[in-house]
């Protein structure tokens, strides 16, 4: 069902499983009990060298750092970091920036990241530090978050929402705002895949109806963007109003992107447990072929591809580890979704068409990989198209390109052509000059 | 109907998405699916930034 393409797009590398919190929800399992060690081992440096070498091989367009907490390795993997930016690879960073310094502000611009994903769990001091399981925690994330904006970067905050933070979204989005941030993101809990006793943590569905109500309020209330991030069935979403702004993700496990974890073990998101190949011992292309069943619908529940009519277009079936790890299986329902055919649409913008005289040329950022069905030009994990060769031959090497131009290559329509460069775009891979 | 634009199942640029009163022939433009835990990067990337 989905093309598989010659490689991820997006990769998340888990630098560390060290980190100077230990969430209570965390998804990264393997910090239960014995706390890893902070100092990277040569084996372990070793298969960092595997893992950028593995990235670059496979023209990776994005790789997010994360962890663990990346920042506590982050000058021990320095020379491939500098590596992939030097490469044109461009990172972002997921950090809970309790080590945030100038000194690492510094060192994150030297290699290109301007975007900060952090995590802040609460704003009663009280219920984050609880969660985080660590004395100080608030004080450190807050210090972090105030000096990331004040150095330049464009930080938005995460709060992973569980009963026990349920009550406090509002006035965390409201801090979050007071701090700077440029996003407000608020995600539900998952249960850790090995965790077995998760009581008292999960959301029911009708308290992540009311968390999607929430962040509408904050953004009413402090014009502050916000977000969800992870994939949501179509059918949980109360109103179309929700689901025109959370619904947006699907799944893009195995389809995009994929995980790198900090064993070089290759899963195809961090929520997964399940490795399909070592980067050390296998290598990126070998896994990525290896994650097939993820593309091919065979763990996508039955109700959802035959009797619901929103899959695959307009809903992808749920979060397949959210089943996982409710019972049911890897291909079992997601335990958020009713299990019928959603009342609620997602109302999506259309294209603005150009005015048909103006003329376009490639934007000189963005990247091209060769696919077996031409190219994939991208600009940005949410902007990217693929395209046959002969589009690509049009737009490269850079030159002015009209409709006419590409309606005579194409043989089509002109209406047809002014789509296509409408698109191109909206999506910023051209731009009118 | 655009040219050159190859509509695989991993994009979601969609005629068939709109509401039903904006469905004049204008096609839907949607941003792909960003991967869970990651947010859209920075300004110097993409055009919604």
């Amino acid at each position: 069902m989905y093309t598989r393409l010659s490689a991820p797009l997006d990769v998340q590398w888990e630098l560390t499983p060290w980190c100077t919190y230990n969430c209570v929800h965390c998804y990264n399992y393997w910090r239960r009990g014995k706390r890893p060690k902070r100092i990277l081992t040569e084996d372990q440096l070793a298969v960092r060298r595997k893992t950028a070498t593995e990235l670059l091989d496979n023209k990776v367009f994005h790789v997010t750092l994360t962890g663990g907490e990346p920042l506590g390795v982050i000058e021990q993997v320095l020379p491939e970091l500098r590596q992939l930016a030097s490469a044109g690879v461009h990172m972002s960073i997921n950090t809970n920036l309790a080590l945030m310094t100038p000194k690492m502000g510094r060192l994150l611009k030297e290699l290109g990241i301007r975007s900060i994903l952090t995590s802040l769990i609460s704003a009663n001091e009280q219920i984050n530090d609880e969660v985080a399981q660590q004395e100080g925690a608030f004080k450190r994330t807050m210090a972090g978050i105030k000096l990331a904006v004040s150095l330049g970067f464009r930080v938005s905050v995460n709060m992973v929402v569980s009963q026990k933070n349920f009550g406090t979204i509002y006035d965390t989005g409201k801090l979050a705002y007071l701090l700077g941030a440029t996003v407000f993101c608020a995600t539900k809990v998952s249960k850790p895949s090995n965790c077995d006793d998760f009581i008292g943590f999960p959301l029911n569905r009708e308290q992540l109806r009311s968390m999607f109500h929430e962040l509408i309020r904050i953004r009413e209330d402090f014009g502050v963007e916000v977000a969800s991030l992870e994939h949501y069935p179509a059918c949980v979403f109360p109103n179309s109003e929700t689901r025109t702004m959370f619904g947006n993700r699907n799944c893009s496990a195995a389809k995009t992107s994929c995980t790198i974890g900090f064993d070089g073990n290759i899963r195809p998101c961090s929520h997964a447990p399940m490795s399909y190949g070592n980067v050390a011992e296998d290598g990126l292309s070998t896994a990525w072929v290896e994650m097939d069943s993820w593309r091919d619908d065979s763990l996508v529940p039955a109700i959802c591809k035959l009797s619901c009519g929103e899959y695959p277009d307009k809903c992808g079936g749920g979060c397949r580890i959210e089943s996982l790890n409710a019972q049911k299986g890897v291909s079992g329902d997601d335990p958020y979704s009713i299990g019928a055919k959603p009342t609620t649409k997602r109302s999506v913008a259309r294209v603005k068409l150009l005015d048909p005289t103006v003329a376009v040329q490639l934007q000189p950022k963005v990247r091209f990989r060769k696919e077996d069905f031409g190219f994939v030009a991208y600009r940005s994990s949410t902007n990217w198209v693929a395209m046959d060769t002969i589009l690509y031959d049009i737009l490269v090497p850079p030159k002015p390109v009209s409709v006419i131009d590409v309606a005579t290559i194409y043989q089509s329509s002109e209406d047809d052509a002014l789509e296509t460069l409408s698109i191109l775009v909206a999506k910023g891979i051209v731009q009118i000059i | 109907m655009s040219v050159g634009i190859l509509r695989l199942q991993t994009m979601c640029v969609c005629e068939d998405n709109c509401d039903s009163e904006d469905s004049d022939g204008v096609p839907c433009i949607d941003v792909e699916d960003p991967p869970c835990y990651e947010m859209c990067q920075d300004s110097d990337n993409g055009p919604n930034d």
